[in-house]
């Protein structure tokens, strides 16, 4: 095998041209894509833009359902993106006394986007902190894989008791097996979750630093199943990295415990535990400089017995903490409700 | 001074690579493409000169996809894609890479397609140069004992 054949391989790799040109126009002003476009009355928008989906897109799907101003308006107010590319379903199903409502969908090529709502029909479960724990699927008559995909809320309204949230997944080849119809299952609903949201700081005394902590080498990932990830532009090597030996853990906030601080080969660590961790509570740090200025982080986390531990790395110079003050957000608590919530409905090409 | 677009059509292809390099999924590839992208519109930051740029593009792309494949998600399933290229060969080759760590296929790709030295790719990619030489040296050996041939 020679390294040219490496070269030919990657010669044949580009991206998707839509997906180019989709980055261009982020870089264009606004004004030219929306300008006059925005003062027209929403029916208006509604009617022009979806004439434009359907004559730019030969792959959009649509439900057969009602298509009412009201409901749209709805859909408007969680993004004009929304209000114009979604199409109503409303259909429900109730298990465990809670509604779960697949209010809108937007299916496009390989992807598809749903609105969905959860309303609690005997109590308050479902608040502004309620949760799918990634248990959605999508059933259709060939097996869909969900390649990727992810679930961001749109908050909870009190008036209608409605928690709302944006699913979006993709998967690649879908968008010639969509069928007639399709078919939304939820089947966990998390709940009662505390979450800080808002970075608050923490009680965590970055004078009291240990300069000579005990750490492993972080080869002992290789035999783990663990998680990693960064904010901004910093570029961690987990493997390369030393990390703290566990300390006797110390009561921190709700379930998490503090198992560690120091600062070793240039960067800053802080260490959590949490024991029997539920795959939902977790915490997250930022340094923040007396301006303002939040200091880039990463943060590795692994599984140890039934216990689940973080560490967050800070690349900070000693004499630099002291400019600093330590903020988290952070979820914990949390109950799982299992049940069984699936909408099916009809799907109508707009080729 | 080059615009917003020019920048993106110059580094499009070489984001778009050295992200297939790491994960190996077009689909991936796609979204770590735009994520890189998008994360340059937003900080916009000051390159001092054409290479800075490029290193710029090279490194947070390979912190996007890494932070990519742990994703949540990403942990639960990872299902393979097919024969992507046009050569048997590089079908060959492209699956024995996918059996590599990670971490191996990007000094692989920054060393054979990009071009650059062990201690260039330890500051591209902030490990030292002997764990490059390391990884280098180790992602050849699996790939000759995976495709039981000489990768030089």
């Amino acid at each position: 095998m020679k390294s040219a054949v490496y070269r030919q391989m990657n010669e044949q790799l580009h991206p998707n041209p839509k997906t180019v040109d989709k980055l261009i126009e982020q870089t264009r002003p606004q004004k030219s894509i929306f300008g006059k476009f925005s003062r027209l009355p929403k029916p208006a928008r509604t009617a022009i833009l979806t004439a434009l989906i359907v004559a730019l897109s030969s792959t959009t799907l649509t439900v057969a359902s009602d298509n009412s101003a009201e409901f749209r308006d709805m859909l408007y107010s969680i993004s004009p993106r929304v209000g114009a590319l979604f199409s109503p379903v409303m259909m429900s199903d109730v298990s465990q006394g809670i509604q779960m409502t697949v209010e809108a969908v937007y299916i496009n090529g390989d992807d598809a986007e749903f609105i969905i709502s959860l309303k609690d029909l005997e109590g308050d479960r479902i608040s502004k902190s309620a949760g799918l724990n990634d248990s959605y699927h999508i059933i259709r008559p060939i097996y869909f894989d969900m390649s990727s995909y992810g679930c961001a809320g749109l908050g909870y309204d009190p008036e209608t008791q409605k928690r709302r949230y944006h699913i979006f997944t993709h998967e690649p080849n879908a968008g010639k097996f969509w069928g007639d119809t399709l078919s939304f299952s939820v089947s966990e609903i998390m709940y009662g979750m505390n979450f800080v949201r808002e970075k608050v700081p923490v009680p965590i005394d970055l004078t009291q630093v240990d300069y000579n902590p005990k750490t492993v080498s972080g080869a002992f990932l290789n035999e783990k199943g663990h998680g990693s990830g960064g904010t901004g532009t910093i570029y961690f090597d987990e493997y390369s990295a030393e990390y703290l030996v566990p300390q006797t853990p110390q009561d921190f906030i709700d379930e998490i415990q503090l198992t560690g601080i120091g600062w070793k080969n240039g960067y800053l660590h802080i260490q959590n535990c949490i024991e029997n961790w539920n795959g939902n509570s977790h915490i997250g740090y930022y340094l923040v400089a007396e301006n303002g200025d939040i200091l880039e982080s990463f943060t590795v986390s692994w599984k140890e017995t039934s216990s689940e531990y973080f560490e967050t790395f800070f690349e900070v110079k000693p004499e630099e903490l002291k400019n600093y003050q330590v903020y988290a957000e952070y979820v914990t608590g949390g109950e799982i409700l299992k049940g069984n919530w699936e909408v099916k409905f009809p799907l109508k090409n707009l080729e | 001074m080059q615009n917003d677009e020019e920048i993106i059509r110059k580094y499009a292809d070489m984001v778009y690579r050295m992200a297939f390099a790491h994960v190996r999924r077009h689909a991936d590839a796609d979204d770590i493409f735009q994520e890189v992208f998008l994360r340059y519109l937003k900080k916009r930051p000051q390159f001092e000169n054409e290479e800075h740029e490029k290193r710029w593009f090279l490194k947070v792309t390979t912190n996007c996809a890494k932070s990519y494949l742990t994703s949540a998600w990403m942990r639960y399933f990872v299902p393979l894609e097919g024969e992507i290229f046009k050569e048997p060969e590089e079908n060959r080759l492209s699956e024995a890479l996918s059996q590599l760590p990670p971490k191996y296929r990007d000094v692989i790709h920054l060393h054979y397609y990009e071009g650059y030295k062990t201690e260039e790719i330890a500051e591209i990619l902030r490990r030292k140069p002997d764990t490059v030489r390391k990884q280098l040296s180790r992602a050849r050996e699996q790939l000759k004992e995976i495709l039981k041939e000489e990768f030089s």
